[in-house]
């Protein structure tokens, strides 16, 4: 039962502790942080290993609108997870439905860019590469969000593993020479329900400390 | 000037990014109040921020009753919120309005506790049969056991103890005679109260 007692001493407890906050930037000033760091990351990667025929395949629409898909999942994907961050603007079923959508989009754009080959050499070290280059923003956004207060930690958790690894994907575009469909399903996409299942759970279980962390740790009256 | 809860209200953020509120609609006017003070909550104004604990209160605990379904939790589940409420209030933007913002913050919450309840109520088995009475304890000395306990204390947790359970000091009084702030002192009972509390159940 809440007791008038409980919460006056409650209210002089959290009173007591309060200090001015630095308020956290808005979603959208910190997608465009994200963006623009995420950018120069990929751009630097995809430069310094680049395929050797990027050029050439950059004058063929299906691969430019798969990179674009591509793009708009990755964004999309990051933008969700950032919003977990804030409480109340947690993605709503329908967006995650969209999301999902934007990333099935992807993968058909990246179907019909199919090439000659019709199946998939074992190339493990594209996956590889593949979780080398999603690490690093994987834990940024992770970072990013548990800045927040991140009270749908699941869904927090998801959306930074499904993004950092399509955003590794896209910066392999340009850099893994395989021209197959099945290759890219395989060895690169592959990885985002592998990531979903297995790094999820130890996000979800970082995130969660948001809760405990600070000054008040422990100390309710 | 009007004031509500001892605060002046002629710095009031605009209606503009608050669901579309009308002016002069109370639950508007009620949104925009507590949006404000939460502004001002951020700045470190305690005022404001105590006024918006204590407005926003009876309406969490009639949101977290209905929800949590153990009264026993309610309580927990009701500081948990205010305690998440303000570890979560730098993410809260005063463009938008707060509700929406404070009930993800209890539903969490809530959620949080149904799943313990469920867990619970797995591992519960009801029967019609009382349980046989424990058979009789050799009496035991609480006085010499709590001696014993406060000597296995850090100094400075038995010291907040004695200060304030036995001579009976304000936490600030206490803090003041040890030279620490009040949120330390209270840190330190807190910690004392739990390690006293873990060696009496065993």
């Amino acid at each position: 039962m809440v007791t008038p007692e409980h919460h006056v001493a409650l209210v002089d407890h959290l009173v007591e502790a309060s200090e001015p906050v630095r308020r956290i930037w808005p979603v959208r000033t910190r997608m465009a942080v994200l963006v623009a760091t995420w950018s120069a990351a990929g751009l630097l990667v995809a430069y310094a290993g680049a395929r050797p025929d990027l050029a050439e395949r950059l004058d063929d629409p299906t691969f430019v609108v798969g990179l674009a898909t591509l793009m708009l999942a990755t964004a999309f994907t990051a933008m969700m997870a950032l919003r977990c961050a804030v409480p109340g603007r947690a993605p709503t079923r329908l967006e995650a439905w969209t999301a999902l959508g934007v990333i099935a989009g992807a993968v058909m754009a990246l179907w019909a860019d199919s090439g000659s080959k019709p199946a998939a050499d074992p190339a493990w070290h594209c996956s590889v590469r593949t979780m080398a280059i999603a690490l690093l923003p994987w834990i940024s956004l992770l970072v990013a969000i548990r800045r927040g207060a991140p009270v749908r930690l699941t869904s927090a958790a998801l959306y930074a593993g499904t993004a950092a690894v399509l955003f590794a994907t896209l910066v392999l575009r340009a850099a893994c020479p395989a021209h197959g469909a099945a290759h890219w399903l395989a060895w690169h996409l592959a990885v985002v329900p592998l990531a979903a299942l297995f790094a999820s759970p130890l996000a979800a279980r970082w995130l969660r400390g948001w809760r405990r962390g600070g000054p008040l740790a422990g100390t309710a009256p | 000037m009007p004031v509500t809860n001892g605060l002046p209200m002629d710095h009031r953020p605009a209606v503009e990014g608050h669901g579309g509120a009308v002016p002069g609609d109370p639950a508007a006017e009620r949104s925009i109040r507590r949006a404000h003070w939460m502004t001002l909550a951020q700045h470190g104004d305690a005022g404001a921020y105590r006024a918006l604990l204590d407005d926003v209160g009876p309406v969490l605990v009639r949101y977290l009753r209905r929800r949590v379904h153990d009264v026993q939790d309610l309580a927990d589940a009701y500081q948990d919120t205010f305690l998440a409420l303000h570890r979560a209030r730098h993410t809260y933007q005063p463009a938008r309005p707060l509700e929406p913002w404070l009930f993800a913050i209890a539903r969490n919450v809530a959620a949080d506790y149904g799943r313990r309840w469920q867990r619970r109520r797995r591992h519960e088995v009801l029967t019609d049969e009382a349980p046989e009475p424990a058979p009789e304890q050799p009496a035991r000395d609480w006085g010499s056991e709590l001696t014993t306990a406060m000597r296995s204390l850090p100094n400075r947790q038995r010291e907040a103890v004695q200060l304030l359970k036995v001579q009976g000091l304000s936490i600030r009084e206490a803090a003041a005679r040890v030279g620490t702030t009040p949120t330390a002192l209270k840190l330190r009972a807190h910690r004392a109260y739990l390690a006293l509390k873990t060696t009496f159940r065993r």
